[in-house]
């Protein structure tokens, strides 16, 4: 129980990190690929098509919290009550991210063209980062209380 | 303090009935908040953005503002906060489906970014509302039976 503990811990630790990096990384990464007006080039395609498997996966590591391929105990080890509540309070924060983001999109619009595509981009992408910069937060907060 | 739980309970059964209409009517708002150079189009958009507005302090604040201390403090207690957080969360996966949505639907028919900022709002908050409502009439249900 001791091994699972620990490895449950080092499993936690490496994920708030990835939360917090990979929330940068997503931001950074989309500064160049606006806007896309169609129709793309093959580049703007693949960043697109990355993006959109990209937010995909973000998501998805958002709502299962990781530790997949470990078995039902490490993964209930892994997501425990605390965490829940971190992966609670972070998709709030994302809530909030992407309302913020909507309502700048619809004052932006009214001096500045953006299509539809652009602003679901911009919200998507607010809404993850902040969600998974918070959830990496929190985690790393509670394991260096622990 | 007995006068304040009554109280409390009283305005936080109102609040989750409240939130459910809310949710349902500032749906269908949603056609009447579209942003044409008239002047009853610019009203009608001013009422959606500060009905929006007051919408989203109700779910970040809890409401009950006219209420003594005491009772708000009752009416924002940890269940009504875990509920906050709850359907917050909705709100959060229902924005991010309808995002993903417009995102798709703007490849076939192209439209403006307002739009889809004005949709996405609605439906957000909506979600968030509705669930906020539900589970604090379940919880007064529970508390009932």
């Amino acid at each position: 129980m001791a091994n699972h503990a620990d490895l449950a811990d080092r499993i936690a630790w490496g994920r708030a990190r990835a939360a917090t990096v990979m929330a940068l990384v997503f931001v950074a990464a989309q500064i160049g690929s606006f806007p896309d007006d169609f129709p793309l080039n093959r580049p703007q395609t693949l960043h697109l098509a990355a993006w959109i498997v990209w937010a995909a996966a973000l998501l998805f590591f958002l709502a299962a919290g990781g530790g997949l391929l470990r078995g039902p105990r490490m993964r209930a080890l892994l997501n425990d009550e605390t965490t829940i509540d971190h992966r609670r309070r972070a998709m709030a924060l994302g809530f909030w991210g992407a309302i913020g983001t909507a309502a700048l999109v619809y004052g932006l619009s009214f001096y500045e063209p953006i299509s539809a595509r652009e602003g679901a981009r911009l919200i998507i992408t607010f809404g993850i980062a902040l969600a998974l910069l918070r959830f990496g937060t929190l985690e790393r907060k509670a394991l260096k209380h622990a | 303090m007995t006068s304040d739980i009554d109280i409390a309970e009283r305005a936080g059964r109102r609040r989750a009935r409240i939130a459910v209409a809310s949710a349902a009517m500032f749906v269908t708002t949603l056609a009447a908040s579209t942003s044409e150079q008239r002047l009853v189009d610019h009203v009608r958009m001013i009422g959606w953005v500060a009905w929006g507005a007051m919408l989203l302090i109700v779910l970040a604040g809890g409401g009950g503002w006219f209420q003594p201390l005491g009772v708000r403090k009752l009416m924002n207690d940890e269940v009504t906060r875990d509920h906050r957080q709850r359907s917050l969360a909705v709100g959060f996966w229902v924005a991010m489906a309808t995002a993903a949505l417009t995102f798709v639907v703007d490849r076939y028919k192209p439209f403006q970014g307002q739009d889809a900022a004005r949709i996405i709002i609605t439906f957000g908050i909506a979600a968030a509302l509705l669930r906020f409502g539900w589970l604090e009439r379940s919880a007064y249900r529970h508390q009932d039976q």
